[in-house]
């Protein structure tokens, strides 16, 4: 249940709009010193590129270049418009998907023996490897990328889910029964807020799988979205513009990771310490 | 009127049953507040989750208004030891919890939940969550939630074991005030013998492995009541009585088991 805090608070982006943030953890140095990191990595970055000249490291400014290039010809943003939408297709997909199947995996036994072996096996299944798979049925197109997102987070999120909605206060379902709840209001009323905290933390480390998994995909078919561009970029060796767009990724992923602590933060503020 | 009648429970076991409670008889009359004193172990508890209907017994009847109880009902509403709160609700939410199940629309039970936290001393902690509030406070939530479905039977299952001593007793005298206003059939569950003679109409001893009933004790006092009465010489004279059986009972336990160790 501690998951989604223990990581919020451990960086400095974690504390944006946390109810602890207004605490003593923050008058420590520590945003400073996550920002200084960051700052003296880039400069470290800056200077081995300029001093070692070497074509695999191109300095990070000259990256920068290459991404102001690359939006001004269009290439950028229209790509990632592209995979922003496979993203979102296949996570919501994925975490509707998992958020059904683990349910019913915890409300009914039938359904855990049944599907629960395999839900773990694929979970223990390096992803990447079903890619080919994908490639056979779907061919080189949209559904490829979609099933290769789907199947990088969906596996995790179910195992994810069902543990949440295990953790059962027995003492809470009591009272629940008490007050003769009937079944559906125990799950609406005690199973599910008691596995919210689980279940957002889940979806945050999901969602960065499905990216990973949005640009595996696309690095395989080479046409669509960023990972398209990486592989065609890669291809003609332009290191620079390689790390342009990995700079796009590494933002595009940020961005939702801190969009998903303000969430947590906000529906489980009843939680925090 | 609560009527028990010889009462039986086992708990399965894997070296087989244990039984819990033996012959059970007692009656609870409308309007009245029995304790149910014990030392623990000796099925106190279990019984009034029986009560409860949240578990089952396996012979002997209980009757709730002449009719048989199989499970919860509207007629009774339980007061937790643990308090069982919502941590996700706010005090207001929890004490509308009961009145939401049952339908009621929120402009209804938000409004019957401000009243009751004001009749539990808890006005200006409407939106507080429970981890934010102390034990005592907690426990007050959990009363008021008791009291918003209106049950005829409030079973009350050790309320204030897990609070501290002072709190404890401005509890006690919470109770005997909130009781005053809201005429309610009480069953208290307790381990204190003060606690039963300060706030009961009748005590039911309950002894040994398996329970059963030593005793069904009148407690003479009037009401109003309030603390005072715990320094008059009839109270020590009960409390002397109740600790008289107590002991013996005890006694004979510790003999019996210093037996099956020999």
């Amino acid at each position: 249940m501690g998951i989604a805090r223990v990581n919020a608070r451990r960086s400095a982006l974690g504390r944006m709009g946390h109810p602890s943030g207004k605490s003593r953890v923050t008058s420590t140095p520590g945003p400073l010193v996550e920002i200084g990191s960051l700052l003296g990595g880039l400069l470290a970055w800056e200077l081995l590129g300029r001093v070692l000249g070497l074509s695999w490291l191109p300095p990070f400014s000259a990256c920068v270049g290459a991404l102001i290039d690359l939006i001004n010809q269009g290439l950028i943003l229209a790509q990632l418009a592209d995979s922003v939408q496979a993203l979102a297709i296949g996570f919501a997909a994925a975490l509707l998907a998992s958020f059904v199947i683990a349910f019913l995996m915890a409300e009914f036994e039938l359904v855990d023996l049944a599907i629960g072996p395999y839900i773990y096996a694929f979970f223990l299944l390096p992803s990447i490897a079903l890619v080919p798979v994908f490639l056979a049925v779907f061919g080189i197109g949209d559904l490829t990328r979609l099933a290769v997102i789907f199947v990088y987070c969906f596996f995790y999120m179910a195992l994810n889910f069902h543990t949440a909605f295990l953790e059962r206060d027995s003492a809470l379902m009591e009272m629940a029964e008490s007050f003769q709840a009937s079944r559906w209001q125990r799950t609406r009323y005690v199973v599910v807020p008691m596995a919210l905290p689980l279940v957002l933390a889940t979806i945050r480390v999901g969602l960065s799988r499905a990216v990973k998994g949005m640009i595996n995909g696309e690095q395989f078919i080479a046409i669509y979205g960023l990972g398209g561009l990486i592989e065609t970029f890669g291809g003609e060796f332009a290191a620079v513009k390689v790390f342009a767009v990995i700079l796009v990724v590494v933002a595009l992923a940020l961005v939702l990771d801190v969009l998903m602590r303000l969430l947590d933060a906000r529906w489980t503020r009843w939680a925090a310490a | 009127m609560i009527t028990v009648t010889g009462l039986n429970k086992t708990f399965a076991s894997k070296v087989g049953g244990v039984p819990v409670l033996r012959d059970v008889s007692f009656e609870v009359r409308d309007n009245e507040f029995v304790s149910i004193l014990g030392p623990s172990g000796c099925g106190k508890t279990t019984l009034l989750r029986i009560l409860a209907g949240l578990v089952d017994h396996d012979g002997g009847s209980i009757q709730v208004e002449g009719k048989e109880v199989s499970g919860p009902g509207p007629d009774r509403a339980v007061v937790f030891q643990h308090f069982s709160l919502l941590p996700w609700m706010s005090v207001l939410d929890n004490i509308g919890f009961g009145l939401r199940l049952r339908g009621v629309p929120k402009a209804m039970w938000s409004k019957q939940a401000l009243q009751l936290a004001q009749l539990v001393g808890l006005q200006g902690f409407e939106n507080f969550f429970p981890r934010q509030l102390s034990g005592g406070m907690q426990q007050r939530v959990g009363l008021a939630r008791a009291l918003a479905v209106e049950p005829a039977i409030l079973l009350m299952d050790e309320p204030f074991a897990a609070l501290d001593e002072q709190t404890r007793l401005l509890m006690q005298e919470e109770l005997l005030r909130i009781t005053q206003e809201a005429h309610k059939t009480i069953v208290f569950v307790t381990h204190s013998m003060e606690e039963a003679l300060l706030l009961s109409d009748r005590v039911l001893l309950l002894t040994g492995h398996p329970g059963v009933v030593q005793e069904y004790l009148e407690v003479p006092f009037d009401r109003p009541r309030d603390r005072s009465i715990t320094t008059s010489l009839e109270f020590q004279r009960l409390r002397e009585h109740l600790w008289e059986q107590l002991r013996r009972t005890q006694t004979r336990d510790a003999v019996d088991s210093s037996d099956v160790v020999a």
